[in-house]
């Protein structure tokens, strides 16, 4: 019962703040916005059991990526904003487009569902502890990747922020 | 009940704004915030399908995947910042140096 309150409030917020996201003209409303979407999420997340999942994300998105868009947006000025309407059959072109892929996706997952509606789902909580012992043993390689990655792209973004005198 | 379908068809639908925001959005920093929508629609997808095996295979990755967008939003905002300095303003259209 309380899952159901939860999910109906935050996924109706996530996608109310999603559709605000790709509606707002300003990019600071629209990175607001994203930041609603994203606190909705992680409690979506919390509500999968994925704790250590939700306060990462909750971490990283409010604290690291929408800090550094409304970053660039105080840099750049946030007198910028979206002139040109989009032509009416463009708009028409790429609405139908999703709609198909909305459509494939959904038919995916019902084919998903009704294939594992016979297996009963186990509880796995996914605490920081669980995470961490499957992470530096299973998943060694793909973390020591992610990290060099990282630093590839800190090193990339340097480069590119650098003002060079030619 | 609340079930693993719910969830998914939520993914599905945030997977559709975003992707929609992308394709109509002429703003570059309003197309990067889209591409994070379609990024969270996957890790739901993935903390969902994590949940219907009970196995945490998909948190793990979702670790990772949003480690992998945090260094696509680095680089990806430098970039904007890049294209800010060359032709101030963030609007897409003047970007057709590569079409032939």
């Amino acid at each position: 019962m309380l899952e159901a309150v939860l999910f109906y409030i935050f996924a109706g917020l996530a996608v109310l703040g999603a559709i605000a996201v790709v509606s707002f003209r300003s990019p600071v409303r629209s990175t607001l916005s994203l930041l609603v979407s994203m606190f909705s999420l992680a409690v979506l997340f919390l509500t999968l059991q994925a704790t250590f999942v939700a306060f990462i994300h909750i971490a990283v998105y409010a604290g690291a990526v929408v800090i550094l868009f409304l970053f660039v947006i105080m840099l750049i000025g946030i007198k910028e904003k979206e002139k040109a309407r989009p032509r009416p059959p463009f708009l028409a072109a790429a609405l139908l487009a999703v709609l198909f892929l909305v459509f494939l996706a959904g038919k995916a997952v019902l084919a998903i569902i009704s294939a594992n509606s016979g297996s009963a789902s186990q509880s796995a909580v996914g605490s920081a502890q669980a995470l961490s012992a499957l992470l530096f043993s299973e998943y060694l390689l793909p973390f020591e990747l992610i990290s060099i990655l990282m630093l590839t792209a800190i090193i990339g973004a340097v480069y590119l922020g650098t003002r060079r005198e030619t | 009940v609340i079930t693993p379908f719910h969830y998914l068809a939520l993914s599905v639908l945030l997977f559709g704004i975003g992707l929609a925001g992308i394709l109509i959005r002429r703003n570059i920093l309003l197309i990067l915030l889209s591409v994070e929508l379609v990024f969270n629609a996957a890790n739901l997808a993935f903390v969902t399908f994590s949940r219907l095996h009970g196995s945490l295979d998909g948190q793990v990755i979702v670790l990772l995947s949003i480690a992998v967008a945090a260094a696509e939003v680095t680089v990806a905002l430098a970039i904007t910042v890049v294209l800010f300095r060359n032709f101030r303003s963030l609007q897409t259209d003047p970007l057709d140096l590569l079409k032939g």
